[in-house]
C-alpha cells in the first residue's frame, strides 16, 4: 500500500472514529441497543462534497473497528459512486433488484473480508424516482436491515436530486456532508429543510483544512 | 473573542494580504522620495542707509536692517518679473520665456533671504544642481542690486524733474520781486542811500525781505536738485556700500541632508495605506464568505458536528501546494476512495490495478 494512502487512511480512520462516538454507533453497553440507528444515508448539499468518501470509510470503518455486518447501498442512482469505487459497473445492484431481474443475495459483492457487502446502483433503467417511491425499494430495504447490524446508503447530493429526502425517508438517520470552503451555510440550511421529514444526525465536515498555525490556534485558544 | 473564520482568512490570504502592505509602501517611496537637492548661501552685510529708495521703502527704528533687507529681498522674489529675471541672469530661461515656462523652472528651485542677526542677511538658494544653486545666489544679489540703482534713478529723476519745475517758477518770482524792488528804490532813491531812512521805510523793508525769502527758496530748489542729481549718479556706489557680500555663494559639495522624518513620513503614510488596504480585503473577505469551514459556523443551524474529515493529499509538501497541488487535484477523489477502502484490513484489489478482481466476487 502506497505511504500516502496509509497516512491518509489513517488521519480519515481517526475522523470516522469521531462519528462513531458523535452518532452513537459505538458499542455503548448504557445505550439500548434497538434506539441505535441501523440504516444510515449519507447525503450532501452538491456533488464532489465527499459524501462517497464518508459513507465508503464509515462503512469499512464499523465492519473493521465493530466487526459488524455492514451493508454499503450505491442509491445514488445518478452517478453510481460506490459502484465506480468498488468496479462495480455493469453488474447488478438496486434499480435491478426493485425491477425483479436479480435477487438480494446475487446483487450483493461481498469486499474485503466477510463483514462488508457492497450493493450497487445497478443496470436497470428505472427512473430514479420511481424507485425512491416503490414499494419493492421498501421490502428490500427492510430485508437488508434485517441482515445487516448496520446499513450505510450513499444518497444523492439532496440539492441535486430530490429523490434524495425521499429515500432518506427509508433511513433510520441521515448524516449530511458539508465540503469545508465550499458548502454554503445557506445550502446546508436548505438540505436540512427538504430533509425535515427524516432524522437528521448531523453534518460531517469534509475535507477540513486549517491554515492557521498550531501556535496561533493554542495562543487563541481555537476551537476546531 | 475573534472568530475563527477570521483567523483562517486572515492565513488563508496570507500572501494576497501582505502584499498591499509591502507594495504600497514601496511604491510610494520609489514616486514621492525626496529630491537631492544642493544649497548655495551667501551672507550679506546690510546697511540703514540704503533706506528710502521706494524699492525698500522707509527704514523703520523698530525694525533692523536685516529684517528690512531680508523682507525686501523675499517680496521682490515673489514677483514673477524679478523671478524671471533671475532666472535669466542665470541662464535657466531665455529672455523671451513665458510666464508659464518661468513658474515650471521655479517650481525646481528655490531661493529666499532670511536675517541672520542685526545687519547680516543670508541669500540662499537651492536646486537639483550644485552649480545652479550658487548661480541663483549671485542672479538674486545682482539683480536686486540692478533694481535698487534703476528705483533709486527713477525716484531721484522724478525729483530732479519736479524741483526744476519749482525752480523755473521760483526764478521767475523772484525776478519779479527783484524788479519791483527796483522800480521802488528808482522811485524813492532815499531809501538805498544806506541812511536811517531806507532801515525805517516799511514798503521798502518788506520788498526787500520778499526778495531774500524768494532768493531763500530758489537757493533751496537748488540744492534739492543737485541732491538728487547725487542721489542718481551715487546709487550703484550706494548699493555697494549698503549691501556688502560678505560670504559669496559657493558651488556645494554635498546635497542638503534630509530628516529621517521627512524620509519616512510619505513611506509610513503608504504601510498605513497598504494596512488599511490589506484590512479592508480581510474585512470584506470575511464577511462575503458564507461556506463551512469549522463547527463553528454551523452554530447557527442548530446541527450538531459529527466529525471533521481532513483533507487526503495524494501528495505531501511541494506536492501539496500550488501549482502541483492544482495539478493533481483531479487525483483527489480516487484517492479518498482509496483511503477509505483501505480502512479494512485487506486494501481493496484496486490498488494492485484489475477491475475485476476488487471486489472478490465471482
Amino acid at each position: 500500500m502506497d505511504n500516502a494512502v496509509v497516512r491518509a487512511r489513517s488521519d480519515l480512520q481517526e475522523a470516522v472514529r469521531e462519528i462513531h462516538i458523535m452518532a452513537g454507533l459505538g458499542p455503548d453497553e448504557r445505550a439500548n441497543e434497538h434506539e441505535r440507528p441501523v440504516v444510515i444515508g449519507i447525503t450532501s448539499p452538491t456533488y464532489g462534497d465527499g459524501k462517497t468518501t464518508v459513507a465508503i470509510a464509515l462503512a469499512a470503518s464499523l465492519s473493521s473497528d465493530l466487526g459488524a455486518q455492514v451493508t454499503l447501498v450505491d442509491a445514488d442512482l445518478q452517478t453510481h459512486s460506490i459502484g465506480e469505487a468498488f468496479g462495480l459497473h455493469g453488474r447488478g445492484g438496486l434499480t435491478d433488484i426493485v425491477a425483479g431481474t436479480i435477487s438480494l443475495a446475487d446483487a450483493r459483492y461481498p469486499v474485503q473480508g466477510p463483514n462488508l457487502t457492497v450493493i450497487g446502483a445497478g443496470t436497470a433503467t428505472l427512473e430514479a424516482a420511481r424507485v425512491a417511491y416503490s414499494t419493492a425499494l421498501r421490502q428490500t430495504m427492510s430485508t437488508i436491515r434485517s441482515e445487516s447490524q448496520f446499513v450505510i446508503v450513499d444518497l444523492p447530493a439532496t440539492n441535486h436530486s430530490m429523490t434524495a429526502p425521499i429515500l432518506a425517508q427509508r433511513c433510520d438517520g441521515v448524516v449530511i456532508v458539508a465540503r469545508s470552503g465550499h458548502s454554503t451555510i445557506g445550502n446546508i440550511e436548505r438540505v436540512a429543510g427538504l430533509l425535515r421529514d427524516t432524522n437528521v444526525m448531523g453534518v460531517v465536515i469534509n475535507r477540513a483544512r486549517s491554515h492557521i498555525p498550531a501556535f496561533v490556534e493554542r495562543a487563541l485558544n481555537l476551537r476546531r | 473573542m475573534i472568530p475563527r473564520k477570521i483567523i483562517e482568512a486572515f492565513f488563508r490570504r496570507l500572501w494576497l494580504i501582505a502584499v498591499p502592505v509591502v507594495l504600497v509602501p514601496l511604491a510610494v517611496f520609489l514616486l514621492v522620495r525626496p529630491e537631492t537637492e544642493y544649497q548655495s548661501t551667501a551672507t550679506v552685510w546690510v546697511d540703514r542707509s540704503l533706506g528710502g529708495a521706494a524699492l525698500i521703502g522707509e527704514v523703520s527704528q523698530w525694525t533692523t536692517p536685516a529684517e528690512h533687507q531680508s523682507t525686501a529681498v523675499n517680496e521682490m522674489l515673489s514677483t514673477d518679473r524679478f523671478r524671471k529675471a533671475v532666472l535669466t541672469r542665470a541662464e535657466l530661461v531665455d529672455g523671451d520665456a513665458s510666464r508659464t515656462e518661468v513658474a515650471r523652472v521655479w517650481r525646481l528651485v528655490s531661493v529666499g533671504a532670511a536675517e541672520r542677526g542685526s545687519n547680516l542677511i543670508a541669500v540662499t538658494a537651492r536646486s537639483p544642481d550644485p552649480d545652479v544653486s550658487a548661480t541663483l545666489v549671485d542672479a538674486t544679489i545682482v539683480e536686486f542690486g540692478e533694481r535698487f540703482s534703476t528705483e533709486v534713478t527713477r525716484t531721484a529723476t522724478a525729483e530732479i524733474e519736479h524741483y526744476e519745475e519749482q525752480l523755473v517758477l521760483a526764478e521767475e518770482e523772484l525776478q519779479e520781486r527783484e524788479g519791483a524792488l527796483r522800480e521802488y528804490i528808482r522811485a524813492n532813491p532815499e531809501v538805498a542811500s544806506g541812511d536811517a531812512v531806507g532801515a525805517t521805510d516799511l514798503n521798502y523793508r518788506t520788498l526787500v525781505n520778499q526778495v531774500e525769502q524768494q532768493l531763500s527758496l530758489v537757493n533751496e530748489l537748488n540744492e534739492s536738485v543737485q541732491s538728487a542729481e547725487r542721489q542718481m549718479a551715487s546709487a550703484p556706489q550706494a548699493f555697494s556700500s549698503g549691501f556688502i557680500v560678505q560670504d559669496p555663494p559657493e558651488a556645494p559639495n554635498n546635497p542638503v541632508p534630509t530628516s529621517i522624518v521627512e524620509r519616512s513620513g510619505m513611506p509610513l503614510a503608504g504601510l498605513a495605506l497598504g494596512m488599511a488596504i490589506s484590512m479592508t480585503y480581510l474585512y470584506l473577505s470575511y464577511r462575503t464568505d458564507h461556506t463551512v469551514r469549522s463547527a463553528e459556523d454551523l452554530g447557527s443551524l442548530g446541527l450538531p458536528v459529527l466529525g471533521t474529515v481532513p483533507e487526503l493529499q495524494p501528495g505531501r509538501g511541494l506536492a501539496a501546494r500550488f501549482p502541483l497541488g492544482t495539478l493533481l487535484r483531479w487525483r483527489r477523489r480516487d484517492f479518498a476512495w482509496s483511503a477509505a477502502s483501505a480502512i479494512t484490513e485487506a486494501p481493496p484489489e484496486r490498488q494492485k490495478g484489475g477491475r475485476d478482481g476488487r471486489n472478490g466476487h465471482g
